[in-house]
This record gives structure tokens, sequence and C-alpha cells, in this order.
């Protein structure tokens, strides 16, 4: 217990079981943990009035307005319910437009970034899947030499997936897999 | 750093007095299990070992000598693990015994068939007489691997060879044990130890350090990835294989690493 603490974690909107669980893990071990939900929804000890619409710009400036500092991002992409071609090519630009913010406003990198999408049969789902998987491995190449791990998880759309899909992302971002980059980690729901 | 709670826990660690084996196996006792390593040649003296165990403020390791390839040696050592502890959780593969390759003309039968003999076909044994002896698998099976098997080295034909008959092995092994245990496949790309050096030339080690120091991997990350694996947060990766090569073989290609190279050899580095 405790080992996440002065540590803080902002996740972008997402699925909300997954949400709640990887809130709970990060909180349980002391972390401050930031959600960018909908309508100003709160878990955990800290709150951003920002909701899911707004740029990471704004979110990173309400962050820093706080005084704090990101240690981990946790990007949910292609998780709507609906997608079209402008949104899948958003979402693959989303943890581009964190990461060049995070800096930009902050001043540094997250130590951990995981992007987490979902296992969908789906066309457009599956295309932005494929591509976030290459751009992780790009980001990772760019920023080789930076203390930032990026990697990948996919959850299986179910409550044990998007459960264990959290565990995952929590062990990630433990200290216990620092050497862990542009890697893709496919998650199991059975 | 996240520190799971292993105590009361058992691990066997496979050729274990050296290298990764004994990253895991420390990795582990710092964790608090109780671990069992196994060696046959070589590797450092006891005491070292012992007095790095206790450095960690692990338990006290159990240090045997064991022939992978040798089934009553494998019975024996599960065995004895029964005797003293009634229990194993924690089964980490590592053992890993070939030749150097190099060529088609240096490739042998026999090479091939005792590569397998200690690389590959011990998963089965162990998971075997484990199961025989305690009515049910370890709770977690690691099989400690490479990307030999998708990427060429120089001489790593047998150890290729080996790790890929090894991960599809593995891959049934999730499939059978499915909900029964946590099975996975752990790969690390370079990684400084004596089997580095023993199986790669001198100018090999020189590249890596010189130019791709990035691309090395330390023993106690690998160990670290073990305990994470068996630490029951990664279940959902059961039957996958988890890749601890800090980013490097996405861009290890001429055109990527090239211009690396290159400037590594105008600054004399090289």
């Amino acid at each position: 217990m405790g080992s996440f603490k002065g540590r803080v974690a902002l996740l972008s909107a997402g699925p909300d079981k997954f949400v709640e669980c990887a809130s709970r893990l990060f909180m349980n071990e002391g972390a401050c943990v930031i959600v960018q939900g909908k309508n100003g929804q709160t878990i955990g000890n800290e709150t951003v009035e920002a909701d899911s619409t707004l740029d990471a710009g704004t979110v990173c400036a309400e962050i820093s307005s706080h005084g704090l500092k990101i240690d981990t991002l946790i990007v949910c992409a292609l998780w709507q319910t609906t997608l079209t071609y402008e949104i899948v090519a958003a979402e693959i630009h989303k943890t581009v437009a964190y990461l060049k913010t995070t800096k930009d406003v902050l001043g540094e990198y997250p130590k951990y970034v995981v992007i987490v999408t979902p296992q969908k049969e789906d066309n457009l789902a599956s295309a932005g899947s494929a591509s976030i998987k290459t751009l992780t491995g790009y980001l990772t190449r760019h920023l080789l030499e930076q203390d930032v791990r990026i990697n990948l998880c996919r959850y299986a759309p179910s409550e044990m997936g998007m459960r264990r899909t959290a565990e995952a992302v929590f062990m990630i971002c433990s200290g216990l897999l620092d050497d862990l980059r542009g890697q893709q980690l496919t998650i199991s729901g059975d | 750093m996240f520190r799971p709670d292993f105590r009361g826990k058992t691990a066997l660690v496979t050729g274990a007095t050296r290298g990764l084996g004994l990253a895991a196996g420390l990795a582990l006792g710092e964790m608090g299990a109780q671990v069992v390593l196994t060696h046959k040649w070589g590797g450092d003296d006891h005491n070292a070992i012992l007095e790095r165990f206790r450095d960690r403020g692990a338990p006290k390791p159990i240090i045997i000598t064991a022939d992978a390839a040798l089934e009553e040696d494998t019975r024996h050592v599960v065995n004895l693990i029964g005797d003293a502890y009634g229990r194993l959780d924690f089964f980490v593969n590592n053992v890993c015994v070939t030749s150097r390759g190099g060529s088609l003309e240096n490739l042998k039968s026999r090479d091939i068939s005792q590569s397998l003999k200690y690389s590959a076909w011990p998963i089965l044994t162990y998971v075997k007489e484990i199961r025989h002896r305690f009515g049910s698998p370890p709770q977690k099976i690691i099989s400690m691997s490479s990307d030999g098997p998708d990427h060429h080295y120089p001489f790593y034909d047998y150890v290729a060879v080996s790790k890929a008959a090894l991960e599809a092995l593995t891959r049934r092994l999730a499939v059978e044990l499915r909900g029964k245990a946590g099975v996975f496949i752990l790969r690390a790309r370079q990684v400084s130890t004596d089997s580095f050096s023993e199986m790669f030339p001198a100018a090999s080690k020189n590249i890596l350090s010189q130019a791709f120091s990035s691309f090395e991997i330390e023993p106690d990350a690998v160990g670290r990835s073990v305990v994470a694996l068996c630490s029951g947060y990664l279940d959902g990766l059961h039957g996958e294989t988890l890749c601890i090569d800090k980013g490097a073989t996405f861009y290890d290609n001429v055109l990527s690493a090239g211009p690396v190279l290159m400037e590594a050899l105008e600054h004399g580095k090289l």
C-alpha cells in the first residue's frame, strides 16, 4: 500500500467500468487520480472541472492550476459507441495531442503513458486500433531518450476484460515493468 | 515500486545460478517467496548466491543440481519441494543449453536434438511432474524466451529454434491449463549476462555497448517482469508473450538503426 504516493494519474474519458477499476487501483496505492469524466464526473480525490469534449490543452492547464504534474497518462481511445472516419482520426491523434500538451503546459512528459482500446469486431475500430499500435511504436522511437514509456492495452469489452485491463495498466505503471516500451498487450476477458 | 507479497509462496526457477534465472529467483525472493534454484553446470559460487539473497532480504534459497533433460532429476526436484514445502506456486522455466550455430554447414541433427532436449522439452516434463506430485499445476508458469524465433542473430540458430519450440509448447499448455494456471512467455532482448558473452562475438557486444546501449536490458529488469507476471495483475495476458525490449525491436532495422551505427563509427566509438 502507498507505493504510488505522490504520483498523479490522469485518465481520459472512457468506459465506466475500466475507469472505475483503474482509478481504484491507483487510489488504493496512494495516487492522486484525475478523471476527465462526463459532466465533471469525479472519481477519486481530485476533481478536474472538465468534460470529455474539452481538449488536452484545457485539461492540462486545469491540472497545472492545481499545482500538479502528470506522472501517468491513461488515454482511452475508440471506445465510443459510434465511430466515424473523423472520430477515428481524432482518436488516433489523441495521444499525440496529450503528449505535446503535457510537455508544453506542464514542462515534461508523463513517465507512463498507456493507451487503452477495445477489441471490437468493427471495421473502423479495427483500423483505428491497428493505427494506434503502429503509432505506439513510432512514439516510442521518437521519445527513446526520454524517461517515457508508451504502451497499448487492448481490452475485451466485457466486465472481466475491463477489470483485467485495469489491472494490467496498473502493473505497467507499477515500476516493475519499466523496460516495457512500445508494446501491445491484448487482454483476455475470460 | 509496487511490491506484491509472496510470503508463503514457493517458486522453482530452473537454470538459475546465474544470469536471468538468478535474477528471477532474486526478484521473487525479494518479494518473500521461498525460492528453489536448479543448475547443472557452472554458475556462481553457492555462498555468493546465498549472500545475494541475504542482501535482498529474501528467504534463503535451496540450490539443487538437476539435469533438466533427465526425468528422474526433474522428479527428484519436484519431490524435494513437495516434501519440504508442500506446495509449488510459481514455476519459471529458464534453462537453456545449446551449441552455437552460424552456417548451414555447421547445423547438425545431434545439436538440434540436444538443444531441444534441454531448452524446450523440460517445460512439459516439469509441469507433468508438478501436476503428478501436487495434483494441480503451479499458479503461474513462465517460459523465459527471447525474440530469436522472429529475428536473426549471429550464431543463434539453435537457441532460436529451441525458443520457438518452447513458445509453441507454452502456448499449447496455456490452452490446456486455462482457468487452472496463468501461463506466460517472457521475452527479453539483449541482456548483459555470461550467456550473452558466450554466444556472441566480442564485436557484437562492442556494437551494442558503444552504439546501442539503450537496447540493453538489465537482468534485474527481467526479474521484476517475472514478479509482475506472478503478481496476478497480468492474468489477462494468459497464453500471451510479454516482451521486455525498451521498444528496440520496432526500429531495429538498417534504415532506422543504421544512422546510429554510422554516427558511432564517425565518433570512433567502434
